[in-house]
């Protein structure tokens, strides 16, 4: 009875992990199949196997400069939020001044504007700045949105971490910035991990502000360029997939990495005694 | 030294970033993938026709850049343009919906284009007529049509039909109902659709069905906004009460007609799962390049007549829905919009037209071109045309928040979600409010 309960809860889970992980392999399998046979039949297997659409992603289009656009993008956006936002917590946390709880508000706040209620006000503000259609565009809207979320992160997790350990650092004769980067931070290197693994695909996938403030097309990020494949009334889905995997491809590859890193952040932030 | 170093290095990024400013530059912004080779294997023939004109063009005007900024993706473009106009950032020379044009219009976001074209008369003679019906406002003309498009072509499989009894595509609307009785007896379906997107049911059939019961003087009072037509008039619900009737049929539609994406849809048809299809006339190329096992009986019609209607019998829903516009930054001096206005008039003039003919797109001017490479679809499609005409189409006529009570109901109606006259009152309210 046990038994036949453990194998339903467990076939539960392999039908959700399925439909999880089905639409990968769809798009992986379908991006081997010709127009033709991807409009008679979606879902088959492809009947001829054919390496033509990764050949025409490859040659034919800007896939390789989109790519260059989003980790450019992405990278720095990324180490600026990890950044900032680590400073930040670890002074809401640890510091009480006068107005903290105010400003902490304020930029609780970020997370609850909508980012399609702020298009056109932003747009208009990063023109008349002259920022707009520059390499490091997306890096100022990104970094802005990014903050909010890293922020109360880190401060809830510095909150965490016993002051005991700055206490011990301070006796031992260890200064300010010393205790916080060399200490402190190490420690919270499982929530970066978490941060960086979460604004890392966010901006990796950010289309909105892409799509409106770059306007060349060398500066294109990959969401926005791989619209470039769909036309007015035609999409070649199975190109527009061979599309999507090359540009999945370094994005599996570093959470893999990451993941990895989450672990060995975990382990590192044990207290050694 | 190290100061001079510097302040020559910053003087020479200075003289870098200054940009040399060439005779003039006009800025374009539209749906192609001229720039993009990525997007579609084949460039579309409208583009192919564009990219001939505007090479006509510069050689014309040595000096002049065209800085084009291209995407090929419909919803993509539309919240690009419309964050950049809110912007007050428009480019000189962009292209333009039929359904967007009361907003750009009434912005002041589009140029008054009715006395470019009367200055150049040879240039505004080879559109068709009607052409410019869905870019009008009070007289004014504030874009000039590029394509033109059938959005409601009956493809059907001439051999599956012959099984069924039928020799050709019914003409009366009475038939659709035993021919789908006769198809499910078969294990088939008469239609398939896939309104996922939910302007296929309005765009391609309710366009045309519409037409079939209220005529055209009624739709034409809709988009004038002149107060007689109403949603609610009894020849619009009853349109809306044809189309439920035949959705509810057993075997007129599959079931999970909301489901399934447009390509989706497409399946059943093209399996041979399926009698026919109504989709527009976009769906030509897809299929001579599909070419499906009963590609040489793939035949065309338009939908049956309907008994009673208003409307004439021999029309299908189509026209231009997109066109090449200026925005009033093309106005800043007489020498601008001069250049502004040339490379309009290349996208939209002869060779664009007659480049865009010969590689079978449908386009909304006649102009002379060599028959001889249009593919077999597309010869049966125009011959059928030869004795039809056109109707207006209601998402390119029609306001952008009205269409879309019509879409969304329309997929309610479909399921008998909604009673016909519910949804009339609802699009009627909508539209009562964007007046």
């Amino acid at each position: 009875m046990r038994r036949l309960g453990r194998l339903l809860v467990n076939l539960l889970l392999i039908g959700f992990s399925i439909s999880c992980v089905f639409p990968i392999f769809w798009v992986l399998y379908s991006s081997f199949k010709s127009q033709a046979e991807f409009t008679i039949s979606s879902m088959a297997l492809p009947k001829v196997w054919t390496m033509a659409n990764y050949v025409s992603v490859v040659t034919q289009s800007q896939m390789g400069t989109y790519m260059l656009n989003s980790f450019r993008t992405t990278l720095m956006s990324v180490s600026l939020i990890v950044t900032i936002s680590f400073v930040m917590g670890y002074c809401f946390s640890r510091f009480r001044f006068r107005g903290r709880n105010l400003l902490y508000t304020v930029i609780l706040m970020g997370m609850l504007l909508p980012v399609h209620a702020l298009l056109v006000p932003l747009y208009i503000q990063i023109r008349d700045a002259g920022l707009l259609d520059k390499w490091y565009t997306l890096v100022v809207p990104y970094v802005g949105f990014g903050l909010p979320m890293g922020v109360i992160l880190t401060e809830g997790f510095v909150s965490s971490i016993p002051r005991t350990f700055e206490e011990a650092a301070a006796i031992d004769g260890s200064g300010f910035l010393r205790t916080t980067f060399t200490i402190i931070l190490p420690l919270t290197m499982p929530i970066l991990a978490t941060l960086i693994i979460i604004m890392f695909f966010g901006n990796w996938n950010e289309f909105s502000f892409s799509l409106v403030l770059i306007n060349r097309d060398e500066l294109r990020t990959v969401p926005v360029g791989l619209t470039m494949f769909r036309s007015m009334y035609r999409v070649d889905y199975p190109r527009l997939m061979a599309g999507m995997m090359v540009a999945l491809m370094p994005v599996i590859v570093l959470y893999f990495l990451f993941s990895d890193r989450i672990i060995q952040g975990m382990m590192a932030g044990a207290i050694k005694g | 030294m190290k100061k001079l170093a510097t302040l020559l290095a910053l003087l020479l990024i200075m003289s870098l970033a200054v940009p040399v400013l060439a005779e003039d530059t006009v800025t374009v912004m539209h749906l192609t993938n001229l720039q993009n080779p990525a997007s579609d294997a084949p460039m579309s023939a409208q583009n192919m026709g564009e990219l001939a004109a505007l090479q006509e063009f510069l050689a014309a005007n040595p000096g002049v850049t065209v800085k084009e900024e291209g995407y090929s993706d419909q919803s993509t473009y539309q919240q690009k343009i419309y964050t950049m106009a809110a912007g007050g950032d428009l480019p000189d020379v962009f292209y333009l919906k039929g359904s967007w044009v009361s907003e750009f219009v009434n912005n002041g976001w589009a140029v008054d284009l009715t006395s470019l074209l009367e200055e150049n008369p040879e240039w505004k003679a080879i559109f068709n007529p009607g052409a410019f019906d869905n870019f009008t406002r009070d007289g004014a003309i504030y874009g000039v049509p590029t394509q033109s498009m059938v959005t409601s072509v009956v493809f059907y499989n001439a051999a599956l039909f012959r099984e069924m009894g039928y020799d050709s595509f019914p003409t009366d609307w009475e038939e659709l109902y035993e021919a789908a009785a006769k198809f499910k007896e078969n294990g088939y379906l008469l239609f398939t659709m896939g309104n996922k997107a939910n302007w296929p049911a309005e765009s391609c059939w309710l366009s045309t069905i519409g037409d079939r019961l209220t005529g055209t003087d009624w739709t034409n009072s809709i988009i004038s906004k002149d107060g007689t037509a109403k949603f609610t008039d009894p020849e619009f619900v009853s349109a809306l009460e044809y189309f439920q009737q035949l959705a509810l049929t057993p075997g007129a539609f599959n079931i999970d007609i909301n489901s399934l994406d447009e390509s989706q849809g497409r399946e059943a048809f093209l399996n041979g799962k399926a009698g026919a299809i109504v989709d527009g006339s976009w769906m030509i190329s897809t299929l001579e390049q599909t070419r499906p096992e009963f590609f040489d009986d793939l035949e065309v019609a338009i939908l049956p007549a309907i008994e009673g209607g208003k409307g004439a019998p021999n029309t299908a829903s189509g026209g231009p829905a997109w066109s090449y516009a200026l925005s009033s930054k093309a106005l800043s001096s007489p020498e601008h919009f001069a250049l502004a206005a040339g490379v309009l008039q290349a996208f939209t003039g002869e060779t664009s037209n007659r480049v865009a003919l010969e590689n079978g797109e449908i386009m909304s001017a006649t102009v002379e071109f060599d028959k001889s490479k249009t593919g077999p679809i597309l010869a049966k499609f125009l011959e059928m045309m030869k004795d039809k005409s056109t109707v207006p189409i209601y998402d390119a006529a029609m306001d952008s928040v009205v269409i879309e009570t019509m879409n969304v109901g329309l997929q309610e109606l479909l399921i008998n979600a909604k009673t016909p006259q519910a949804l009339a009152e609802e699009i009627q309210f909508q539209y009562e409010m964007g007046n």
